[in-house]
């Protein structure tokens, strides 16, 4: 869940803010797609095949928190790792984009 | 073909045709020209998204990141890298976009190595070289009824 304030956020540390309000919402949201998906991949990479079917069985039937601690005690570090591909494929854009 | 001073107006340099270009026209296409690099980063990105995905399980990727999408904790992730953005604790900040890569990595090459282990049996040499060294009496073995493992405590004298 991303709120109003965070995406305000980005979009200044971007320069985003120099683009029309409309396409800076679009970037934003190509750029959030990026990050998810980017993300999904990596927690992929690190689960077993073992493991990504007892995910998609927890996923089904549990709850978000129950899911969330199953990642993370598979993935150690869990949250360090979400935040690392975040930072990552946002410097990426940045970087593609000078 | 042109005669020598002559040239063609279809080839101009973009700059040149910038140039001649009225004011308002002028700051429209250095607007335009911005939002390509834009979407052209974002495509880039794109491109190389969509080659990794096409080697995973289509299921388990969309039940993954549809509840990834939806978790808050991508939310807090990206909160911290909005303006106050943390510098990289290696110390190496030259190249931010390098070190977050190199932490990944790193990361990545911790769980593989975790997951190894967790999976180690020693081999025949391993075992007799761990009998030589508790018959040598240089480490003590664990006396805890489980499988008997060098410890790698050092003998004190009064001990030997």
């Amino acid at each position: 869940m991303i709120t109003e304030e965070i995406k305000q956020n980005i979009i200044k540390e971007l320069g985003l803010d120099e683009f029309p309000a409309e396409k800076a919402e679009e970037i934003m949201t190509k750029l959030e797609q990026n990050i998810e998906r980017s993300l999904t991949l990596e927690v992929l990479d690190l689960l077993t095949v073992e493991n990504q079917q007892e995910f998609m069985k927890i996923a089904e039937t549990e709850s978000d928190q129950e899911i969330k601690s199953f990642l993370e005690s598979k993935i150690p570090n869990f949250d360090s790792l979400v935040k690392a591909v975040a930072e990552s494929v946002v410097k990426e854009f940045k970087d593609l984009s000078k | 073909m042109f005669r020598e001073g002559e040239t063609n107006n279809s080839e101009q340099e973009p700059l040149k045709i910038i140039q001649e270009l009225p004011v308002d026209d002028r700051e429209f296409h250095i607007e335009l020209f911005k939002e390509e690099k834009v979407d052209v980063a974002l495509e880039k990105q794109d491109a190389q998204l969509n080659f990794r995905e096409r080697n995973c399980d289509k299921n388990t990727l969309s039940g993954l990141r549809k509840w990834l999408g939806v978790a808050t904790v991508l939310g807090a992730s990206l909160l911290a890298i909005g303006c106050n953005a943390e510098k990289s604790s290696s110390g190496f900040i030259d190249n931010e976009h390098q070190n977050v890569q190199q932490r990944l990595e790193n990361q990545k090459k911790q769980i593989e190595h975790m997951k190894h282990m967790k999976n180690y049996k020693p081999g025949p040499e391993a075992r007799q070289a761990a009998k030589e060294m508790q018959e040598n009496q240089i480490i003590q073995p664990i006396n805890d009824g489980t499988e008997q493992r060098p410890t790698g405590k050092v003998m004190n004298d009064s001990e030997l």
